[in-house]
Parts: C-alpha cells; structure tokens; sequence
C-alpha cells in the first residue's frame, strides 16, 4: 500500500500543478480547446485515481469538476473568471486533502459545500440536468487509511537509568549530590498530533523553565524531527514543584496524559567528586603560530559548475530495470532534513579549512608521495564540497510557481489585464536564497500589478495593448543568478521622487542636483522613503520598498531599478548562487588578514608612488584613462594609517557603480572562504560581512565591499594627515 | 540548555575574577569555559571595549576587554589572563579578565542582593554580594553591563569602603 | 458568556469553518481579520480574549502580527494555527510569543481544546 501511495502523491501533485497552468491557459485562450481538454483529462485521471486508492472525497469532488468541465467541451458553459476561480478553489481543496491523505475526514464539510457550489454553477446554465447534492453525501463513506498504532502505553519508570551513558550518569550523581530531585517526565500527545516536533519543543520549554534538562527519550535529535510515536520521556533535574510542572505541561493542547516520578537510580553516588576542576578546559593548541605571510595560495578558481556537480551526483542507472516513469521521478527525490544537511555543508566546510593546513604543512616535505596524496585530498575534498553544495541547490520553479495564481487573482482583483511571463524557472541556487527570495518577488510583483500596470482603458487611451505585460526572469551570471521583474506600465517619474526625497529630508537638494536619472530612480530603496500610508503619491511606487533591499541584501544579493516613464519599470535582483562557501582574496593590512569576495574585485594592480596624484586632498591614478581614487585599507577601516612604500599592491573593487582601489600591504592569493557569521552581539558592522577562520585557527574578516564604498570611507583623503 | 540557579536551592557556584584588586564573580550556569588568552582579530568601527573576535572550535566568538569596558587602565596581558567565556541572550561572549582566580561553592544565603543606596554606586549592574570568610565577591550583571552602551567605572561597580566587611 | 475570539486567517474558507466550530462551542466571535495587519488593528480595537492566527498571508505574516500584538499586550493569547510543514515557522511564533497552536486542517475538538486551555476556561 505504501509505494502505491507515494506514487499516488507524486503523480497527483503533477496533475495538480497540470491543472493550474492549463487552467490559467484556458482562462486568456477560451477559444483554445486543448487547454480544455488538458484540465479535464488531468481532473479525470485524478478521479481514476483517487477512486482506486479509496480517497473517496477526492474522487468525488474532482468528478463535479470533470462534470462541469464537461459542460464547458459541449460548449454549454463559457468559460468566466468567476468559474475558474471556482475550479481553482476546486484545485486547491484537492491539493489539501492530497497534502494530507490521513485526515480525509476533516475536508467532508468543506468538500461537500465546494461541491454544492459547482453544482450551482452547471445549475444557473439550462439545458443541464442539476445532480441533487444528497446523492453524493452517500458516497462519502469516508475510509480512514491508517489508524496510527499508538504507541505501548505501559512504561517502567523506575530505574530506567541503565539508558544513561556515563555523562549522563555523571549529571545524574552531581545532581543527587546537591540533593536536588530528579524527575522521569513521561507525557504522551493524542491521537494524531501533527507537527509533533514543535509540540514536544513547547514541553520542553515549558519544563526548562523550572529545571535542567539532562535527557530525553527518543534522543534530542528525534524529539526534533519529532521521531516518535505519542510518548516520550524527559529527565529532569532540580525542579521544586511537582505539581506546577504537571500543570504547566498540561495547559498545553494536546497532551493526554503527563507522568512526573521522581526518579530513584539504583546505584549509590560516589561520595567523593572533584569540587571544581571540571569547569576548565583550556585548549591551548587552538591557536597555532604559524606565519601568516605565507598562506597557502590556490590559483585555480573554478567556481562550481551546477551540470558538473549533477553528473558526479548522478546515481549509476540500472539497465535491467526500466522502471515506470513515474516511480523513476519519485525516486529521484529524496528528503532530508534540512539540519543533516547544515550539518554536512558544515562539516565540509572545516574540512576545506583543515585541507588547507594540511596542504600547507606538507610544502616543506618535499616527498613526491606525500605530494601526491595532498593532491588526492585536494581534489577530494573539492569534489565533496561541490556535491554537498550541490544538495542545497534548488531551482527557483519553487518559488516562481506559485505566481500566475497571485497575478491573476490580484490582476481580477483591480480589473486590470495582466500577461505573466516566466522564463528561465529551472534555473537553480542555494535553498536558503530560494527560501528567501520569494517575498521580495512577492512584493515586486504586486506593485507591479498594483502600481505599475494601467488599467486597460488608460492604457488604451496611451495606445497600449490593454492588456499589461511583466515578465519574471532568472538566469545564472557567473557564480550570481539575476532574477529580473520587468512590467511595461507606466514606470516612474523621477521628478515625483526628486520633489518626495526632498519633502522627507531624505536626501539634500545638493545631493540631488548631482544625481543622475538612474540614481534618483533608485532612491525609491531608501529607508523612510515610503510608508504604507503614502502610497498613491508618485506613481504609487516604492510601498516598502526598502524592505525589498534589506530582504535582499540580507542573503548578499542587491536589487538595482530601472525605469522610464510610460514604458514601464525594470527591477534586478543579483544573487549570490549560495550562501556557505565564498571565493575570496585574501590580503594583508597592517597586522590583519582580511577576505574580499572575489564578485567584488575587478583587477590587483601595482601602483608605484610616482603614479599617485592628489586631488582635493584625495589619493588618485589613471588607470586606462579613468580616474581611480584610492584608499588605504587600513585606514578606511580605522584599523591604521597609510605607510610609504616603493610599490602599492592595489585591489580595484567595485559595488554596484561605485569603483574604488584599495591600497594593502600585501596579495595573500585567492582561497576557499567558509562564511561565519558575526555574533549578534557585534552584528552589523558597515564594512564587515562576517569572518572566516583560516587554515591557522586565526580569524580573518570578510569586508563588504558594497557598504564600504557607499559609506564613503574608502575615498581617500578624509583626513590625510600623511600628504 | 543549563539554567541558572533560582530559590529552592541550597548552593550556587560561581567562577570567580579579578580585575585590578576588586573581585568578582559570574554564575557558574553562566560560564561556557575559561581560556587562556588567545590571538584576538581586532574588529573595526565597533566599541573601543571591544577587544575584537577569537575562533572557538570553528565558531566566531566576539570578546570583551573588562578592563576597557570599566576604564581601567590598559595592563599588557600575562600568564594570568583569562579569557570566560559566557553565555549572553543566547550568545556566546568572551571576557578577558586578569585572571580567574576558582570556582566558588556558596550557600546561597551568602549571596545578598546588592546595598540599595549607596552614593556612586550602579547597584543595577550588580546581580549581589557575596561575603565568604573575609572576602567580598561582587555578583555582576554581565547581561547589563554588555547590553548598555554607558560609560561605567570600575568603582561604581564595587563597594570599595562604602560598606562594612 | 462566552470569550471573544479574533480569527486570522486568509482564506474565508478557514475563517468561516473556524467561526462554525468557536460558534458551536460557545466562544463569541470578535471579528475576523484577513491578514496581519488587520489583526493588529482588530486586536486593539475589540481587545479579545483570544486570537487564533494563520502564519503565511499577504502584507503582514502572522508571525510580524504575533510579535506586535504581544509587544503592546504581553498578556494576548494567541493560538497559531498553521499548515503542516511549517515545523520551524510554528516555532518562531511561539518563540514570538504565541501560547500554542494547532495544525491545519484540523480537528474540530484540538482547536476548542486549545482554546479552552490557553483561555484557563
């Protein structure tokens, strides 16, 4: 029955989203029956389906929608936006009881009404026989598929501590030492429960509130992935109140029963136990001295390469077996928790730091074995990243998927004519951006919708198709993937933002006088430039636009506008393909280490000090007959000042149309980078992305190119005191 | 997970420091572990008391001079100093302090909460006082004092002579 | 006198199936909000006794709606009531300060028990 079911879910999921988009076909081509005939056959197959596997409300309802798609083919029916919003809600409902194939039951009433609903609908055309809805509440013989066998009710309580292991054993004896009572909190959920992952967290809080945790049953890691059936255990140490536990357990929704014994180890505790040594743990190796002058430099920089990664990724194929298709596409699947996986990429990631100081110890062993197994473990260890990378990549289908739906629903919502065009949907990157990505596109989209498309009597009245255009694009660009929103509505007035910024205080009027269109147009992302409250202003735009930047810069990225008035607005998103493992050039200013990240690096010139000329105070070259203000790392970021020199190693950076050298002591070579963030306590430092801990043990600094040059620290000349 | 110590016990520990001739003490529930000094990366545009961040076991960990953060002094650290790591609001945070002098069990009835009222004094950074024999150890607040951007002096984080001994 | 419920949800369908059920076993309700930002207007209009709230819905989610609602009232009962899958999502709203939450599509009985429980009825 299993197999049979994940291949009912796998191919009913297909035929759902088959529905969706050919429905959304048929409603902008009514005269194109093949969408038609693809919405029915998909609804009939489903009905086929559903009937087979017992899922007697899926088939029912599913068959009311072949009915009334029916009608549509004998051309008794037209198609309205009313009646396919019915079907949609029809799809929907479907998608929901297919979601959760155990619970039938709950959908009886709902599937019952929507069925009413598309009954009426037939009802209203004549010609139609209406079916009297009683007739199918008999069919609504609903099976519950799988009864979930509880799990054993009776557990000992008493002297269970043979589970423990000696750490645990150890709490146990300190505890009982201190005199402290230990407690078997034993609670079972009811029948059912969903999401028991987060009910058990919520017990668990509530429960270390008043005392430690020392152990759980299942382990910690299945409490989380919520491996259990309905009971689990929790050890607990020093909790004063028996009887306010209980409650504070029991005030929580479905709990059926809490057990609290005080827990009686059958072993006596040692008497003796070092008072306090245990609290010291000095790792004094942690920081070897090795010279950072000489870091390892790895010079072929070969940035992932997604088809690649999917080849070594592939599993052998069996030839003897040629499976359906359907179960090959369900086997192509498989799901893991996201935390194994975090688990891994970090793992791989300190293993490509210990790579790197493994390779850098065996330089002075000249041994051609000991050089060919590094060179072994290099590529090893290169090929493992890339597959693990690999795991995370998600195309951004995901996310793209849902939005014909929204733009329709919200283009018949202000009786506006909006075409979506998605191109470019099986283009893949990292989970984590996939995830995050899909509310600023939300956002960018309903203001298109919204803000930026006309309605069609304006825009007929412009000598504009009535009906609006936006296009959703993504492609890759190096190691960026560019997701564009592009509509042809009617675009904003710069002079509306000029007259805003300046009403708001946002920028000077001097400031503005030296903007040029595409700058002004961009202010539209500054904090405070809108509120929800203001948002017909200019050309209604910018609702929270700075949202959109913050959400989007958060994962790295940047989001750029272009637009022209009348012909519409084009918003870029740049992403970072992920987010764990960057390349960087590693330099040297002053005693530090810091990593640039390699997207933000144009060129490494040498500058001697005859090249350099002051301009207003500020230090700058030609280069190719461009002026390039340049500034000492050091000093820009308050770290040190500028030291003479014979020759200036110069790292050019660029962030967005910013350009800008920085002047460092020295190259240290290109390199693998592992991103850590910044403890919260220290977060947000303009300049500072986060840090990486090198080959070493030391910790080296990731600059943010980006905030750097737009802060203006890095233009030099601020405070020259050297010239 | 650990948690600190409320009423209904009969002891606390706690890890107990020196800086310049004051001593004080962090709960021990507080306390992740206690390392000697380590190479420290400084970091930019941050507080001056900030001393920058340490790799722990891979981690990025953010680390506080005490000296600098009470305007004390700058002492050239030795073999003595330490660096406790603390848990903050869900963070792991490093103190660098002159040295950890041990770990104390006290009746808890030995910790008292701070004199009210007394001239020149931040009893709000202070958690209590804690009298053994003849010693008096000062229960801080590291959550405060870390979480506030003031200014504050050594001295108006001890007792000195304000109280009786 | 039964308590006063806000319900939040996007869809009508939840909120009127959530209505039948409160209805049924004798809570009053207050009003019914569409997304986040009605929510908060709505809680601090009618200051019921309870709240159930969706987590995904447009303009404000609920776990933003969560989060302003228990900033201006630390005492707001809110039970979450969310999809399947949302396992981390669930936790930010109770880490947001919600009191409990139950998963959709559910169980007449769990979101009255919930209700009931967090309530203190």
């Amino acid at each position: 029955m299993e197999e049979y079911r994940a291949l009912f879910l796998a191919e009913a999921r297909d035929y759902l989203q088959g529905m969706t988009d050919h429905l959304l076909h048929m409603e902008k081509d009514p005269g194109d029956a093949a969408h038609l005939t693809e919405v029915f056959r998909s609804a009939h197959s489903l009905k086929g389906m559903a009937g087979t596997m017992g899922y007697n409300l899926i088939s029912g309802l599913t068959h009311k929608m072949e009915t009334l798609l029916d009608s549509l083919r004998g051309g008794h029916t037209k198609v309205e936006t009313e009646m396919v919003s019915l079907l949609f809600e029809a799809v929907d409902l479907v998608q929901l009881m297919v979601n959760n194939l155990d619970r039938q039951a709950d959908y009886t009433e709902t599937v019952l009404e929507l069925e009413h609903k598309l009954l009426a609908w037939l009802d209203r055309e004549p010609g139609l026989e209406p079916v009297p809805v009683k007739q199918n509440i008999n069919q609504l013989a609903v099976k519950d598929p799988d009864k979930g066998t509880s799990g054993g009710g009776s557990q000992t309580f008493n002297k269970d501590v043979q589970n423990f292991n000696e750490y645990e054993k150890e709490m146990l004896k300190d505890a009982m030492l201190k005199g402290k009572s230990i407690l078997h909190i034993h609670v079972r959920l009811l029948e059912g429960s969903l999401l028991k992952a987060v009910r058990a967290y919520m017990i668990y809080k509530a429960v270390e509130d008043q005392g430690d945790i020392i152990k759980t049953e299942p382990c910690m890691p299945e409490l989380e992935e919520g491996q259990f059936e309905r009971d689990f255990s929790l050890f607990v140490v020093g909790l004063p109140d028996h009887d306010e536990l209980r409650r504070s357990i029991e005030g929580i929704s479905e709990v059926e029963k809490v057990h609290v014994v005080p827990l009686v180890p059958d072993w006596e505790p040692e008497m003796e136990i070092a008072a306090t040594a245990a609290v010291f743990v000095s790792p004094e190796g942690d920081t070897p001295a090795i010279s950072t002058a000489d870091l390892p430099l790895e010079q072929e920089h070969q940035p992932p390469s997604t088809s690649d990664m999917a080849n070594r990724l592939a599993i052998p194929r069996d030839n003897k077996e040629k499976a359906p298709t359907l179960a090959r596409a369900a086997e192509k699947t498989v799901r893991v928790e996201t935390a194994k996986l975090d688990i891994l990429v970090n793992l791989v990631g300190e293993l490509v730091i210990n790579r790197t100081r493994v390779l850098e110890l065996g330089k002075g062993a000249d041994k051609e074995l000991l050089e060919g197994s590094l060179e072994q473990l290099k590529r090893i260890t290169n090929d493992l990243q890339s597959a693990v990378m690999t795991l995370r990549m998600f195309p951004i289908k995901q996310v793209f998927h849902r939005f014909p739906r929204m733009v329709r629903d919200l283009a018949i919502g202000q009786n506006k004519e909006v075409e979506l065009v998605i191109t470019g949907e099986d283009t893949e990157l990292d989970r984590t951006i996939v995830n995050q990505v899909g509310d600023p596109l939300v956002h960018l989209l309903r203001n298109a919708v919204d803000h930026g498309i006309e309605t069609p009597e304006e825009r007929k009245a412009k000598g504009k198709n009535p009906a609006g255009r936006i296009v959703l694009e993504a492609h890759h660009e190096g190691s960026h993937v560019v997701v564009s929103v592009s509509d042809d509505g009617k675009g904003i007035d710069p002079e509306a933002i000029k007259k805003k910024v300046l009403e708001k205080g946002i920028v000077s009027s001097q400031e503005l006088e030296i903007m040029n269109g595409s700058e002004l147009v961009n202010l539209i992302f500054r904090s405070g430039f809108s509120t929800s409250e203001t948002v017909t202003d200019i050309s209604g735009r910018g609702v929270g636009m700075d949202v959109v930047k913050t959400s989007v810069e958060a994962i790295n990225g940047t989001v750029e506008l272009k637009s022209e008035i009348d012909k519409g607005s084009h918003f870029v998103l740049r992403l970072p393909l992920t987010l764990a493992i960057i390349h960087a050039l590693m330099v040297k200013a002053g005693n530090e280490i810091y990593a640039i990240p390699i997207e933000a690096i144009l060129e490494n010139i040498f500058v001697e000090p005859d090249e350099i000329r002051t301009v207003n105070r500020d230090r700058v070259i030609t280069l190719r007959e461009e002026v390039l203000p340049l500034s000492s790392l050091s000093e820009s970021l308050g770290m040190g000042t500028f030291k003479q020199r014979k020759m200036y190693p110069v790292v050019v950076v660029r962030a967005g149309n910013k350009k800008a050298g920085l002047i460092v002591d020295d190259l240290l070579g290109q390199q693998e980078i592992v991103i850590k963030s910044l403890s919260k306590f220290v977060d947000g430092i303009r300049g500072i992305a986060g840090a990486t801990v090198l080959g070493d043990g030391r910790v080296a600094l990731i600059l943010d190119v980006a905030t750097l040059l737009e802060d203006g620290r890095v233009i030099i000349g601020k405070e020259s005191s050297h010239h | 997970m650990s948690m600190t110590e409320n009423s209904g016990t009969t002891e606390v520990q706690m890890v107990a420091f020196k800086l310049e001739n004051e001593e004080f003490a962090v709960d021990i529930h507080q306390v992740r572990e206690v390392l000697k000094m380590t190479q420290v990366t400084p970091l930019p545009q941050s507080a001056h008391y900030i001393e920058g961040v340490i790799n722990l076991r891979g981690e990025v960990i953010p680390v506080v001079d005490l000296r600098k953060r009470f305007e004390l002094s700058e002492e050239k650290c030795n073999d003595q100093t330490r660096i406790i790591i603390v848990e903050i609001m869900d963070n792991d945070v490093g103190l660098i302090v002159d040295s950890v002098t041990e770990v104390l069990r006290f009746p808890s009835s030995a910790i008292q909460p701070p004199p009210t009222r007394i001239a020149g004094t931040r009893t709000d950074l202070i958690r209590g006082v804690g009298k053994l024999e003849n010693r008096l150890l000062i229960v801080l607040d590291i959550e405060k004092i870390l979480s506030t951007e003031e200014i504050i002096a050594l001295d108006e984080i001890t007792l000195g002579d304000k109280v009786e001994q | 006198m039964g308590k006063k419920v806000l319900i939040t949800d996007d869809t009508a369908f939840m909120r009127m199936t959530l209505r039948n059920v409160l209805e049924k076993n004798g809570y009053e309700i207050a009003d019914e909000a569409e997304d986040g930002q009605q929510a908060v207007e709505k809680y601090e209009q009618h200051k019921p006794d309870l709240v159930t709230m969706d987590i995904t819905m447009p303009n404000m989610d609920g776990i933003t709606a969560i989060k302003l609602i228990v900033e201006k009232n630390p005492d707001a009962k809110i039970v979450v009531v969310s999809a399947m899958g949302q396992k981390a999502l669930v936790i930010e709203a109770l880490n947001a300060g919600a009191r409990d939450f139950i998963v959709k599509p559910f169980q007449p009985d769990r979101i009255v028990e919930a209700l009931n429980k967090v309530g203190g009825a």
